[in-house]
């Protein structure tokens, strides 16, 4: 496969990662402030 | 105990802190951008350009340290307009501050994307972009001594490239020099006029680093770290953007340099030199992203103090337990930067970031006016004194208003543009939010801390 679309790849990989970290995270914080 | 182990977690900055946030922010306009300047006033027409900004820039931050070192809270420019303008000034100031770094930060974001791209036809721009805005999203969201000790470090490096550059070029002996100012510098083509129209590039050098206000809740010992972290700061930039000016007119070619993109990375690529032009790719990148990290850092502060007063919704003040930030205001951010990344339209992003600037920049000398009224020297006590006052403030309206004009020969529709837009912003806080002003609470902390104002 091509190099340069791997690094493409691994940098939406890397996002989405970071996303769910932070969506998490954000959730979790959330539902102890309800509580 | 507990809470003076959370004071301990949130006040953890020191002047490198505030030196790597206002530097951060602002050492990209050294990488790119500044070089347009060339372009509208020659050679000559940009370095005064720089300089003429730069006084603008000494009178803000004489300005706004003064003020933010009596401040109750956080905010920067937003507090001090509530405290000695009142509601609407504070909710224009506030969104121009939100807007002016969460543009800036997806014009950084844009630069990384583009640099990378560079680099090979088979890289995309956009899982970058998104990348880096993520990566800096994620790093505020933990806490700002991590991100500002990250800023730090990654500022330092970008400096440090542009030294480099300087040292590459044998500048101090003119034997082996490569500086060839006389003959590739043009003067000052365009006469008075040009200079007028390149002093919006000038701004580039210096913009964002008033910002260094919005962590002084934040700091161990605000008197200090401001003052210290921010005027060090300040010579920093004014050190690196001569150099820069100097470097890159005596290696490109004045009508190159005036439309070149990474006009620093041009000038090492000039060198012939590989580890020269190694060192200023990653300084460009480096640059970009510490930019960004400050722009989330002080957007992200201003944006929960409106909400905190009850001037946005409040539900975005809230901070975060464990990592003790404003995280809502953080994650709400983060939209509104990519899809201003996403329209890849750079110029217009900058434009608007600095005509909010500017704005901010007169509201801010219109409130040291009025501060130093409210609160005449000796009545409260003050971390820091801005000598020759009435002066800088003089300046900064004079030097603010010539800038405006010259953004106007070139970006007016833009301009009426911005206007309206914060003219339909203020009849809309008017008209739906002023109601629900906690107008009590909104003053109390001040009043709680100076006392009634002599006017």
């Amino acid at each position: 496969m091509d190099v340069w679309k791997l690094a493409n790849y691994a940098a939406w990989l890397l996002s989405a990662v970071i996303a769910i970290y932070l969506l998490r995270d954000f959730i979790k914080t959330e539902r102890s402030h309800r509580d | 105990m507990d809470k003076e182990k959370e004071q301990l977690h949130t006040n953890q900055l020191g002047p490198i802190h505030i030196w790597a946030l206002g530097v951060g922010i602002v050492l990209v306009g050294e990488f790119m951008g500044w070089n347009f300047a060339v372009a509208r006033g020659g050679s000559i027409g940009a370095i005064l350009a720089i300089w003429t900004m730069a006084i603008m820039y000494i009178s803000i931050v004489m300005m706004t340290t003064e003020m933010a070192s009596v401040m109750p809270e956080a905010g920067g420019q937003y507090t001090m307009a509530k405290y000695i303008l009142g509601p609407l000034a504070a909710f224009n100031v506030g969104l121009m501050v939100v807007l002016e770094y969460a543009m800036l930060e997806a014009a950084d974001a844009v630069v990384v994307g583009d640099i990378i791209k560079s680099l090979h036809p088979g890289l995309s721009a956009i899982p970058f972009i998104v990348l880096s805005l993520l990566f800096l999203t994620f790093m505020n969201y933990r806490g700002a001594y991590a991100t500002l000790t990250l800023n730090f470090v990654i500022t330092a490096v970008a400096f440090a490239s542009v030294i480099l550059l300087l040292f590459s070029t044998n500048f101090y002996d003119p034997a082996r020099t490569l500086i060839k100012l006389k003959s590739l510098t043009n003067g000052l083509p365009y006469g008075p006029l040009g200079v007028l129209a390149s002093m919006q590039f000038g701004i580039w050098f210096f913009l964002g680093i008033e910002g260094t206000a919005m962590a002084a809740t934040e700091c161990r010992s605000a008197d200090r770290a401001l003052p210290v972290g921010t005027i060090v700061g300040l010579l920093t930039l004014l050190i690196g953007g001569t150099v820069t000016w100097f470097v890159c007119s005596g290696l490109i070619e004045a009508g190159k340099l005036g439309s070149s993109v990474y006009p620093l990375y041009d000038a090492a690529l000039a060198t012939g030199k590989l580890y020269v032009a190694v060192a200023l790719f990653v300084g460009t990148t480096l640059s970009c992203l510490a930019s960004a990290n400050g722009c989330i850092n002080d957007a992200s502060r201003a944006w929960s103090a409106l909400s905190r007063d009850t001037i946005m919704p409040n539900v975005f003040a809230a901070e975060h337990p464990k990592f003790k930030t404003p995280y809502r205001s953080i994650l709400f951010l983060l939209p509104i930067s990519l899809a201003f990344a996403f329209t890849g339209l750079l110029d217009q992003i900058v434009t608007f970031s600095i005509f909010s600037a500017l704005l901010v920049y007169i509201m801010t000398a219109v409130m040291m006016l009025r501060f130093r009224k409210m609160y005449p020297l000796g009545t409260i006590k003050r971390g820091y004194i801005a000598p020759l006052h009435p002066l800088p403030a003089v300046v900064t309206i004079v030097l603010a208003c010539v800038a405006l004009a010259g953004m106007f020969l070139t970006y007016s529709f833009n301009m009426l543009s911005g206007v309206l837009f914060y003219a339909l912003a203020s009849c809309w806080f008017v008209k739906r939010r002023f109601k629900f002003l906690d107008q009590k609470g909104f003053l109390r902390a001040g009043v709680e801390k100076w006392g009634a104002s002599k006017i």
